[in-house]
């Protein structure tokens, strides 16, 4: 083996094209990195940010819920209050399943996510707080706000984010001032207690594991607003609950997009690798040929460009892994609207192992078919040309 | 000892049946020196191919010692060409970017050959053909002398015991002709087996026999004196 590495090491013109190959490899990886890059920059914004050395992914923010108050009379079981009665239309995912416009739940889907916030709000949404307030004495330091850009915030969050009174908050370019912190595990309990008039609009984590809180805020318009981009502890910049559907939609559109380039990569890599293998073979013909003449048998003229098959089984498995990566992030939804959790996570690894056993596959049938080609070379045939 | 029973070979371009060689026998003792002379397009050259298991007859036994060598697999025949043969070509067939080095060194590599050994053997075999001292030049920087001195080199570094040679002196000037068939001839005197092909009567009047070929046949089997 030694000196079948010796061969290849003399090989000069034979680098010439390893380098041209490595090019081409890190262009393909590039186009695959980035491809699945660019889908997790997109779910949506894929920002980490460090609390208190806790990571909290925003990109993940793709997984709440969001559900919509209407203030209207139906006859939901609200959180076990006879009498409140709610319209309520569900986007995002729940329960780890894609819901778009979900109008039906139960109890059980709205409080088995465990949920804090930030509200920010005058008029209505302060009897919520007020009632806290009064009824729980949950404020635990400063006021309840008096005008209009005063706001309260949980004491869950003032901790995460450091924040505290008299600090000042930027949403929706307003500026708002932090005059209190109410117990935010009492905030579920004024939920339920006082008749809900001011949450208007709700958003809900059914995934606690990945992120533990969900923000909540409400500019004086009433409209809830995500904070999800630009989250930073001074500077929101909140995507409004409406555009959500529309923001569901369009990451989909973008990863079908990128997913079809990573397909149309993956299409071009096998074309690029058996071309290349072509052109080399057909370049080393002579090469081949005194190798042959000299005493090589097929066997160590294969090991030689085993070279070539090891390099490209590196791409394969490179761009595989990363396709595996995006097939999964893809296809899962479309197995969560079909089968349990626990089915898919099994799914999802299966998918892999076999995304990755077509590609070393694939892989080796080209190697195969070099060596058939080796073998084929005539000698006489060359030499004549020589 | 090389022995060739009615030995054929037929090549088809297009529908019509070319036969090179038409059955041709022959015997080489070990350590003989044999030139195979003939017209262009006598056959001669692709009688060697065939004896030096290039290529594949249509009929015919071909031994090679105790082998029939038209009848192993082509893994044996590789390991047979690089173990008992030494082929020498009129258009030297070197590695043009190795050094002259590593290209006398290439049938040591492929059987197996590793370390100072090699090197040992290598500078032997460079001695003999005299370019000792163009052991770190590029195969393509040499002369056709010089180049074709390496291939012999190269073609004796596994010590073969048989070494043939196609038109050796082909592409070369009379001085570098005379150089090369001298070498040859101490190859001879070493004990090798020489089989070589030439359409050059004064260069083959140095071998001990002469195999005179015509139209795929062999017509005449002369003694040299």
């Amino acid at each position: 083996m030694k000196g079948i590495l010796k061969i290849i090491l003399k090989e000069t013109a034979f680098l010439k094209n390893t380098i041209i190959m490595i090019g081409l490899i890190l262009i393909l990886f590039s186009g695959a990195f980035l491809s699945v890059l660019s889908v997790r920059i997109d779910v949506p914004n894929g920002m980490y940010k460090q609390i208190d050395n806790e990571d909290i992914k925003i990109g993940c923010m793709i997984k709440n819920v969001t559900i919509k108050d209407a203030r209207n009379e139906c006859d939901l079981l609200y959180g076990g209050i006879t009498g409140i009665t709610t319209d309520l239309t569900l986007n995002g995912y729940q329960n780890k399943k894609q819901v778009i416009n979900k109008t039906e739940m139960t109890y059980k889907d709205f409080f088995s996510t465990r949920t804090r916030g930030i509200i920010i709000g005058e008029n209505t949404d302060f009897q919520l707080l007020q009632e806290a307030a009064k009824q729980d004495e949950s404020i635990l330091r400063g006021n309840l706000p008096k005008l209009a850009y005063e706001v309260l915030i949980s004491n869950y969050i003032a901790q995460k984010l450091a924040l505290n009174i008299n600090d000042n908050l930027v949403i929706n370019n307003l500026n708002f001032k932090i005059v209190g912190i109410y117990d935010s595990a009492k905030y579920f309990e004024l939920y339920k207690e006082t008749n809900l008039p001011a949450v208007s609009y709700f958003l809900v984590m059914p995934d606690d594991t990945i992120l533990e809180e969900a923000y909540l805020n409400f500019t004086s318009s009433k409209q809830l607003q995500l904070s999800m981009k630009n989250f930073n502890r001074k500077g929101y910049n909140p995507i409004a609950v409406e555009a959500m559907t529309k923001r569901l939609e369009i990451i989909n559109l973008a990863r079908a997009f990128f997913m079809s380039v990573a397909i149309v990569l993956a299409i071009v890599t096998f074309f690029v690798q058996y071309s290349l293998i072509a052109t080399f073979f057909r370049q080393r013909k002579a090469q081949i040929c005194r190798l042959k003449l000299l005493g090589a048998t097929d066997g160590k003229i294969a090991r030689v460009y085993c070279f070539i098959a090891f390099m490209i089984t590196i791409l394969a498995v490179t761009i595989g892994a990363f396709l595996s990566l995006l097939f999964n992030k893809y296809f899962i939804n479309l197995c969560n609207e079909l089968f349990e959790y626990e089915f898919i996570s099994h799914f999802r690894a299966g998918i892999s192992l076999i995304t990755g056993a077509i590609l070393i596959f694939f892989t080796l049938l080209i190697y195969r078919h070099s060596v058939r080609k080796i073998s084929k070379f005539n000698i006489i045939e060359v030499i004549k040309h020589e | 000892m090389i022995k060739v029973k009615n030995l054929k070979r037929c090549f088809f371009t297009g529908k019509e049946p070319f036969w090179a060689l038409k059955g041709v026998d022959l015997e080489i003792n070990d350590g003989e020196f044999v030139a195979i002379c003939g017209k262009s397009g006598s056959g001669k050259s692709t009688l060697l191919n065939l004896i030096g298991s290039l290529d594949k007859a249509t009929e015919g036994e071909i031994w090679l010692d105790d082998y029939d060598i038209s009848t192993l697999s082509q893994k044996k025949l590789a390991i047979i060409r690089n173990k008992m043969i030494g082929f020498v070509f009129q258009s030297f067939y070197l590695e043009p970017g190795y050094t002259v080095y590593d290209n006398v060194e290439l049938p040591l590599i492929l059987s197996g050959s590793t370390g100072s050994v090699n090197r040992k053997k290598v500078e032997k075999a460079l001695e003999l053909v005299n370019l000792s001292n163009k052991i770190k030049a590029k195969a393509n920087t040499l002369s056709g002398g010089e180049q074709q001195r390496v291939a012999i080199a190269r073609a004796i570094i596994n010590d073969p015991k048989y070494i043939f040679a196609d038109e050796p002196c082909g592409n070369l000037d009379n001085v570098n002709s005379e150089n090369i068939m001298n070498i040859l001839k101490k190859l001879h005197e070493n004990g090798k087996t020489i089989v070589m092909v030439t359409h050059d009567l004064e260069d083959a009047k140095k071998a001990e026999r002469i195999f005179t070929m015509s139209d795929g046949l062999i017509i005449n089997n002369e003694v040299n004196q």
